[in-house]
Parts: structure tokens; sequence; C-alpha cells
């Protein structure tokens, strides 16, 4: 574990990443906390605005005392121009933001009632502007470092915008554990259960997008090798490629085990209305585990390309043919492995494809007969059909990246896999929803995500059909 | 040969479908039990 960073631009990748990309798991709790109208986590939402905010400190000094370190060769002089202006509206309207969040959360605390409706609204408001900085800010940064990036697609390679998303999507599980784990053990130790329940749906959100970081990793390293970037910005050992993805596959079985158990205490919260204590602090436990390994992944990672963060102490540099994930590659490549598992796979989409349809139209008004809670109970088929497919997909993958990520029908398929599966969360979590009883009608908004939902699984599956046939 | 080759690989899909399904069989046979426990209760 490398956490404690040696120089300032190594720590400015670090602590950067939780005003930006962190700003979308606050909001996006923040906004939880106001639908469900619980005041002790609008509380804590706002104390969050106001620790990004400080945060932004660090961010910003070492972020300046960076820029002296910035001047390996090929990146240009004055790669991080822009990214510094902007910089500073970001961070202002961060600020503003911050001590606008605490001030309400002071005011709240002293009033003893939960704060006032209209200053939530204006603190969401305003981290929502701020974030819509923070990105443009983000994109500039990353394009500091990563000049790659800007290597123009040639037909026949594969291209860096799937390196370019792979840098973006690859903070979110991190991030987003960091988040959920703080809002997770907040709602332990005051036993607040919509803390709780939100954590969980972080978790879950973040084993689906761990699935879409592997797959635009894989899609990153054949841009990244294949023609190797020249120098001076390459050439990108494939030693350090193999150690990051090495770990990376492993933080996928750790993402996908937190995230099955969050979901199956969702499930079980939305039929016992109340949670098993002791899956709780497993799903900690789990949790916990799999952010120490990400860290770990994401440390790797950021070695690949970023020389000025490596140090003596490094030893990735060995024969790449060495690690776990070329073997696996070898072994599924084979066609007594690669055909059965590709077989399971048909079978888990089937029955992602009956829960989503049987669900979807009992919102859309067929079988009215039937209460949303019996419908429900198939849910589950769903949901392990979905896990058992990331990972017959993510073998089939591995059998022959290169090829499955540059052809046409693959990006569509992993744009509406994560939607597709995310989304399927809403028909836990509504209690207007649940609250559909025989004969009545489901609200308008649940037929609406159930359309998107539906449409999410037909073009994933509809993807893969066509993977074969349509090439970039 | 071919038929031995064949046959070996309908065993391991066989095999590993047979697999997978006893676990998703087991694991929402599971969870309907959760579900009935709450809807009782």
């Amino acid at each position: 574990m490398h956490l404690i960073p040696d120089t300032w631009p190594h720590f400015h990748l670090l602590v950067s990443v939780f005003p930006s990309i962190g700003l979308i798991f606050a909001i996006g709790l923040f906004i939880a906390a106001m639908v469900t109208k619980n005041v002790q986590m609008q509380r804590v939402g706002l104390f969050v605005f106001g620790g990004l905010a400080v945060l932004g400190v660090p961010t910003l000094f070492s972020g300046i005392w960076s820029q002296s370190a910035m001047t390996r060769p090929g990146i240009p002089e004055d790669a991080g121009g822009g990214h510094m202006l902007w910089a500073y509206f970001a961070l202002f309207f961060l600020l503003v933001t911050g001590v606008l969040a605490l001030w309400v959360l002071w005011k709240a605390m002293k009033s003893g009632t939960g704060p006032s409706w209209n200053m939530q609204n204006l603190v969401l408001g305003l981290s929502l502007f701020t974030l819509l900085n923070m990105m443009i800010v983000g994109d500039m940064g990353w394009k500091i470092s990563h000049q790659e990036l800007k290597i123009p697609f040639v037909y026949g390679d594969t291209s860096q915008v799937w390196s370019h998303i792979h840098i973006i999507l690859n903070h979110f599980p991190t991030v987003g554990y960091v988040f959920g784990l703080f809002f997770f053990i907040w709602g332990l130790t005051a036993k607040n259960e919509v803390m709780e329940r939100s954590a969980l749906v972080v978790f879950v959100a973040c084993a689906v997008l761990g699935a879409s970081t592997y797959v635009t990793g894989a899609s990153a390293m054949w841009a990244l090798t294949s023609p190797p970037i020249p120098a001076p910005l390459g050439p990108i050992s494939q030693a350090r490629i193999n150690a990051h993805r090495d770990f990376a596959l492993l933080t996928l079985f750790g993402l996908a085990f937190t995230g099955v158990t969050a979901w199956i205490e969702l499930y079980r919260y939305r039929y016992q209305k109340r949670f098993s204590r002791i899956t709780l602090y497993v799903i900690l436990a789990l949790a916990v585990i799999t952010l120490l390994i990400m860290a770990e992944t994401g440390h790797r990672g950021g070695l690949i390309n970023h020389p000025e963060i490596r140090t003596a102490g490094d030893t990735m540099t060995r024969d790449p043919s060495t690690f776990l994930s070329p073997w696996i590659e070898n072994k599924i490549n084979n066609i007594i492995y690669f055909v059965p598992w590709q077989t399971v796979h048909f079978f888990g989409y089937t029955a992602v494809f009956a829960t989503v349809l049987l669900v979807s139209l009992r919102i859309f008004g067929v079988w009215k007969s039937m209460p949303f809670s019996a419908v429900h109970r198939i849910v589950p088929l769903g949901v392990f059909g979905v896990a058992a497919n990331i990972f017959t997909g993510m073998l089939m993958l591995m059998a022959d990246t290169s090829r499955y990520v540059n052809e046409a029908a693959f990006w569509p398929k992993m744009f509406f896999l994560p939607i597709g599966a995310i989304a399927v969360l809403y028909f836990s979590l509504s209690d207007r929803l649940w609250a559909t009883k025989a004969g009545e009608d489901a609200p308008m908004d649940a037929k609406w995500i159930a359309a998107l939902v539906l449409f999410s699984w037909t073009i994933v599956i509809m993807g893969g059909r066509l993977l074969p046939y349509l090439f970039v | 040969m071919a038929f031995l080759a064949t046959l070996k690989l309908w065993a391991m899909t066989v095999a590993v479908v047979a697999v997978v399904a006893a676990l998703v069989v087991f694991a929402v046979n599971r969870l309907g039990k959760v579900a009935d426990n709450g809807e009782r209760s």
C-alpha cells in the first residue's frame, strides 16, 4: 500500500478526486436525504459539503506546488494553464457551497430543527454548479499528464476515447466507496436506516460501475500498447499494466461480493422492514477489504502512466507473462472453458430479461390483479442473472479483449449495461411503487423507469448478439 | 476422437451450467424464505 505520497503531484492526484468525483456522491446522498426527509442525513450531507470545501485547500496548494514537478518530456510547458485558471473558479464555488452548507447546518443545530428546505435547495443548486466547474477542471487536469489522450484515432487501432473514459470511470468505485463507507458507518453508529440503505445503494452501484471500469480498462490497455505509444510519452510497460489488472480482477470480486450482499440486505429490508445487523457488519468488513484492494489497484493504475509518482521501491517491472491475467486469458481461449461459460452467460440473460419483462409489464398495467410486492418476488432471479453475467461476460471478454472492444456493438452494450442494472434498484427502493396493491395502477415515474430498464437490457442483449458482425 | 471431444465439451458445459443453476436456485429459494418471513410478520 502506498497511501502516503512522497511528492506533491502524487498528493494532488489523491486529494483532488474528492472535491470533484466525490462531489457527485455527496450530491447524490444529499438528494437522497432531501427526498426521504431524513433530518440527520441532511445534516451529515451539509457537513460533507463543508468537509469537501476544506479539502479544496490542500487540493489548491498541492496543485500549485505540483507545477514545477510536471516538466517531464512530452508535457507542453503551458499544459496546466487552463486547468489552473478554471480551478480557481471551481474552488471558489466549492468554498461558497461549503461555507453556506456549514452555516445552514449551524443554524439547524442551534434551532434544534431540520435544515430549512429553501436553504437545502440553495446548497444543492450551488453544489451542482460547482460540480459543473469541477468536471471541466478535472478533465483539463487529467489531460496535463495524460497527453496520450490527444493521439488521434487511426482506423484499425483502439481509440484513446477508451483510455479517457477509463480515467474518469475508475474513480467512481474508489471514491464512491469512501463516501459509502462514511455514510454507512455513521448510519450503523446512529442506527439511521435511511443512511444505511443509501450506503448499500452506493455499494451496489459501485459494483455495477466496477464492471464498466474493468471493461474500459481492458480497452485502454490496447489503446496504450497496440501500437505502442511513441516516445517521449511511451512506451507503456505491459508489466505495469498486468500488475494493475491482476489487482483489478481482485477488485471486481470484492465489489461483486459487497454489492450482492448489499442488495440482499436491501431486499430483506423491503419485506421485513429491518436489516440483519450481522449481515450489515459483514458488508462493512467486505467494503473495507474491497476499498483496501481498490486503493492498491488505483495506485498500480496510476503508476502505469505517471512517472512522476514512481519511487525507487516500485518493483513492477518484471516479465509481463508472469501475471495472473495473461494466464486466465490463455485458459479461457480454450473452447473447453469458453463454451460452458458462454452457455451460462446465455442462461443468465434469459433470467435477467424474463425478470425485467415480468416486472415491467406489471408496472405498465398488465396483470393488475397482482400486487407489486408479489411481482417483486422474482427480482432476485434477475439480480443473480446480472451477477452471473458480469462474471461470465468478463471471462468471455478476456478471451479476446482487443476484438471485443473494437466492435461497433460493444460500446452501446457497455453504455446501457450500468444504466439497466442501476435503474433496476428503483423497483426495490420506491415506497410508492411498493404500495401498489392488486388492481391499482403503478405510479407514472415507475412506468418511465420500467421503460428505461426494458430498453437498456434490450440494447445490452442485442449489442451482445451483434458483436461478431459489426466492426468499427 | 472428434466424438470424444464433443462429449467432453457437452459434459463440461452441462456441469458448469448445473453448478451455476444450483447456486442461483439456492440463493433465490433462500431469499424467498426471507420474503415469506417478512410477509407473515
